[in-house]
């Protein structure tokens, strides 16, 4: 059986739930010949497992014990009102954090007593934020330069709930000669990057962040740049997709924008966290 | 889950919420309100508590969508991981387990099942949550053959009996409905860990979300 027959021989057994079981066990010359082939094909072996999966999990979520038994498959849809609601409510968070940063002196003047090194790129973007506007040429794009600023105002928004907290935390972001090129602020609910220290990606590449720890890399998030400024912000809240574990390195490398969940560039910039 | 045509992606859609526009947030709910609705109306069993958790699961979106990494899961996913992360909070709130809301889904808490762990329960209940409501996603005809072949245990070809339609008709319906099933199946990590496969045709695995229990 070539690949070409076996992988078509798979897709029709896939319409069955149990005939991919069957075929293992099945003596049929074909099946055989299907079993054989499986064996000595991590392609055709990867797809068989991957049908046999999908089985699994329908199955398991399909299942009911007691025959006759009706499976609430029916659609549930929400109310109107509920789209309404959340978009009230973001509308809401809108105006209540207005573009310009409004909250950003009160906080930051009165961490700066505390020296951190992130406060020189905090001001860098406090710079930024108002000179988005300032700077915007007749060719500037006008919604990118608001969209531009309402990131950074975000961004500004972060780094003051961090430096509002008394147990914040900065590492030195390194570049690859160690010399210091920026920093990773966290606190209980925000992580922020900032980094003067890149260049912009050129086309088709990006500046990717991780996390490695315990000899894993997982990937969570791309830097974006204002002016000389390229800035990451992330959760680490209650509901957050990353958490800092003693250790952790944090990594920004250089990535092709359709890259894959595993890190193929080198790194660029790195701390310990 | 791409966007239809004419419509931006989701990696697109996310960067643009990231950036304040109220267009793309609305199209983000407008595409997976569903699914992380009707995922947590079958967890919790309780419309009103569901939608409570589906408004601070898009909020969180609208909320911290910059730290959202379209390369490392799905957008659904993401959604979903915070939604169960809220759903399973709520409950120990509330100190229950997940309302099964029906009979037939208290079949296997039974007294000799042998994994009576409440995480583990909840973990089940979530997975089979979302698959029901990627299930109930489907067009009627599709919806159907599926609950006849994994609920009822039948065969292609009882199907087709049983619904006084050509095999051929259930065979494509089932292959439409299976092959929708898996690209849905994929977006969610945790659901099914090798269902990713080696299609071509299929979108790569997401890397799993860390949650924050």
């Amino acid at each position: 059986m070539d690949h070409a027959e076996a992988h078509e021989r798979i897709a029709d057994l896939a319409l069955e739930p149990s005939a991919l079981e069957a075929m293992l066990a099945a003596g049929s010359p074909e099946d055989r010949a299907l079993a054989e082939h499986i064996a000595g094909c991590e392609t055709c072996k990867a797809e068989f497992d991957a049908w046999q999966a999908v089985h699994r999990t329908m199955a398991e979520a399909l299942h009911t014990e007691r025959p006759g038994a009706r499976v609430d498959v029916d659609p549930i849809l929400p109310h109107d009102s509920l789209r309404a609601s959340i978009l009230a409510a973001a509308r809401a968070e809108r105006i209540a954090r207005p573009l310009v940063p409004a909250d950003i002196s009160p906080v930051a003047i009165a961490s700066a007593r505390s020296w951190s090194p992130l406060l020189g790129l905090a001001a860098a973007l406090v710079v930024a934020v108002a000179g988005t506007f300032l700077l915007a040429g007749p060719g500037a794009s006008l919604l990118r330069t608001v969209d531009e600023a309402r990131a950074l105002s975000g961004v500004v928004a972060s780094v003051n709930r961090i430096l509002a907290e008394p147990k914040h935390e900065v590492a030195v972001l390194k570049t690859t000669s160690g010399q210091a090129g920026g920093s990773v602020a966290w606190a209980s609910q925000d992580l922020v990057v900032l980094t003067s220290a890149l260049t912009s990606p050129g086309p088709g590449q990006t500046y990717r962040c991780w996390l490695a720890s315990g000899g894993t890399e997982t990937a969570i998030g791309r830097m974006d740049f204002a002016g000389t400024t390229a800035y990451w912000v992330g959760s680490l809240d209650d509901w957050a997709s990353i958490s800092l574990d003693p250790g952790t390195r944090f990594i920004v490398s250089l990535e092709p924008t359709d890259g894959s969940a595993t890190r193929s560039g080198a790194i660029v910039l790195e701390a310990d966290l | 889950m791409s966007g239809r045509e004419g419509e931006p992606d989701d990696g697109v859609l996310v960067r643009r919420i990231a950036t304040g526009d109220e267009g793309a947030f609305e199209l983000a709910y407008d595409r997976h309100g569903s699914l992380v609705f009707g995922s947590l109306v079958r967890f919790l069993g309780d419309r009103e508590a569901a939608a409570e958790v589906a408004q601070d699961a898009f909020l969180s979106l609208w909320r911290r969508a910059s730290s959202f990494d379209p390369a490392a899961g799905s957008l659904p996913g993401w959604l979903l991981s915070i939604a169960r992360h809220r759903a399973i909070d709520r409950l120990r709130g509330e100190s229950r387990r997940p309302n099964l809301g029906s009979a037939e889904l208290l079949d296997d808490l039974h007294d000799d099942d042998p994994w009576r762990d409440p995480a583990v329960i909840a973990d089940r209940r979530w997975a089979d949550s979302i698959v029901r409501t990627f299930v109930s996603e489907l067009p009627e005809g599709e919806r159907r053959v599926m609950v006849l072949a994994y609920a009822d245990g039948l065969s292609q070809q009882t199907i087709a009996e049983r619904l006084d339609m050509p095999i051929g008709t259930v065979k494509s319906r089932t292959r439409r409905a299976i092959a929708r099933l898996r690209t849905r199946l994929i977006e969610v990590p945790g659901l099914a860990e090798t269902v990713g496969g080696a299609a071509s045709d299929a979108a790569p695995a997401p890397a799993p979300y860390r949650m924050m229990d």
